[in-house]
């Protein structure tokens, strides 16, 4: 019988320490120190604020392409760098309590959303075995059931980076599905390219009416961006821009 | 199936304080077993815990006043099952232990949104095999014997022999700031 209560690591452990020391997270860790979010992080319990961080896994970071990871090395955006790790932490008068120990049986764990410190909203599914969180960029999957725990929040790692910056050719369909690269909306010289906002219509796609395509394109009614969507011209081929800064004249767009 | 549980370190023979935080709610999450219910709860000398036969390390905590808020943190933590199969170890904070934790801290632990805190915290007591006395090498008057509790982490069991008996002290080894070293003595 003992006469204290053994104390484990986090009652003394803020996440940015967690963050830090744990090997699940480090480039996480890394983005924080980079863009000085880590103070925020390390923000003692009695403020009653507390954090619940989704760090995306290693192999999350890795589907990062050369352009998009040259892009957030780039100090010109740091600001997207610093938006991507808000997109990822939500806070609130508590830390959400390790997901799947949640009573089973509901679809949704938090109807309305989550509100992260980027302006954005999460949202949890179950879709058992595992869990799936919404991001604006992308839907991830719960890479471990157990969360990594501090005395001011808990961290999640997730299969996926719920967020990107907007202007990534990623995160737009249209130049996502033509094999662009790095930036696009807008580029780097400041050029928003066709792609970025294509008109659903196929009619009023170029090369989607040089398909003999109609009705909707773009995307379709089952939500598809088609291949042509943001193209010019039937004879329009996709292709990826260079490494690192893309061009702001893709060859298969004209801007 | 009968667990070799350090018995020898449960003889701390004391009264029971009033002022719980169970006691404040009214509700004290009990365990569910067989054996006896918390009406029956008694003190116990360790002659009589040895000669009981307790088939699990959840039985035991459910059997003892002195373990009530163990008992209840436990049940909050949904771990009783891990505390029901046979050769785990068990370190019990006592009752007086949990009131010496921070009240915020409590607060928290007491939560739904701490569950997974809470949970660690609990599982930090439980060593997943069987650590009698006999298992534990002595070497000189000191002995210390570093092992890994069920949430990962590490704690140092010293035991000493001399003056009164033997002591057990846990202390936190894997971060470097001071925390209170837990002792048992016998």
């Amino acid at each position: 019988m003992l006469d204290e209560v053994l104390q484990p690591a986090w009652v003394t452990s803020s996440l940015s320490q967690v963050l830090l020391s744990s090997i699940s997270c480090p480039t996480m860790a890394e983005v924080l120190s980079i863009t000085g979010l880590e103070t925020i992080l390390n923000s003692q319990s009695d403020t009653g604020i507390f954090y619940t961080v989704f760090c995306p896994s290693e192999a999350a970071w890795a589907k990062l392409s050369d352009a998009e990871r040259g892009i957030l090395e780039n100090n010109d955006y740091i600001d997207d760098l610093t938006n991507l790790v808000n997109h990822h932490v939500v806070a609130g008068i508590g830390p959400l309590p390790t997901l799947l120990l949640d009573p089973p049986g509901r679809s949704s764990i938090y109807p309305d959303g989550l509100d992260t410190l980027g302006g954005s909203k999460l949202f949890i599914n179950r879709e058992l075995p595992t869990l799936r969180i919404a991001g604006p960029a992308k839907t991830a999957d719960l890479v471990h059931s157990d969360a990594i725990i501090a005395n001011n929040g808990v961290v999640h790692i997730v299969s996926e980076l719920l967020w990107l910056p907007p202007a990534f050719c990623s995160v737009n369909p249209a130049c996502d599905i033509l094999g662009l690269d790095g930036l696009c909306c807008n580029t780097v010289d400041g050029v928003t390219l066709d792609c970025c906002n294509p008109p659903e219509l196929c009619v009023d796609n170029p090369a989607c009416f040089a398909e003999n395509l109609l009705e909707s394109c773009c995307p379709t009614r089952d939500g598809v961006y088609l291949a042509c969507c943001g193209g010019t011209g039937a004879s329009d081929a996709p292709s990826k821009s260079p490494s690192g800064l893309p061009s702001n004249t893709p060859s298969s767009i004209d801007s | 199936m009968r667990i070799h549980l350090p018995l020898a370190w449960n003889l701390c023979l004391l009264s029971v304080a009033s002022g719980s935080i169970w006691e404040a709610t009214g509700d004290i999450p009990s365990l569910e077993v067989t054996r006896e219910d918390k009406n029956t709860k008694r003190l116990r000398s360790r002659q009589q815990l040895a000669e009981e036969d307790l088939s699990s390390v959840a039985e035991l905590i459910a059997s003892s006043f002195l373990l009530t808020h163990t008992e209840g943190y436990v049940v909050l933590a949904g771990i009783a099952d891990d505390l029901a199969r046979p050769n785990v170890t068990f370190f019990f904070p006592w009752n007086q232990a949990w009131k010496r934790l921070d009240t915020e801290l409590i607060a928290r632990l007491r939560s739904p949104f701490w569950r997974a805190h809470l949970i660690d915290l609990v599982l930090y007591h439980l060593h997943p095999g069987n650590l009698s006395p006999e298992a534990i090498p002595f070497e000189g008057e000191v002995t210390s014997v570093i092992i890994n509790m069920a949430n990962g982490e590490d704690v140092n069991l010293t035991t000493s022999t001399g003056g009164h008996g033997c002591a057990l002290m846990a202390s936190w080894k894997f971060h470097e700031h001071a925390l209170p070293t837990a002792m048992a003595t016998c």
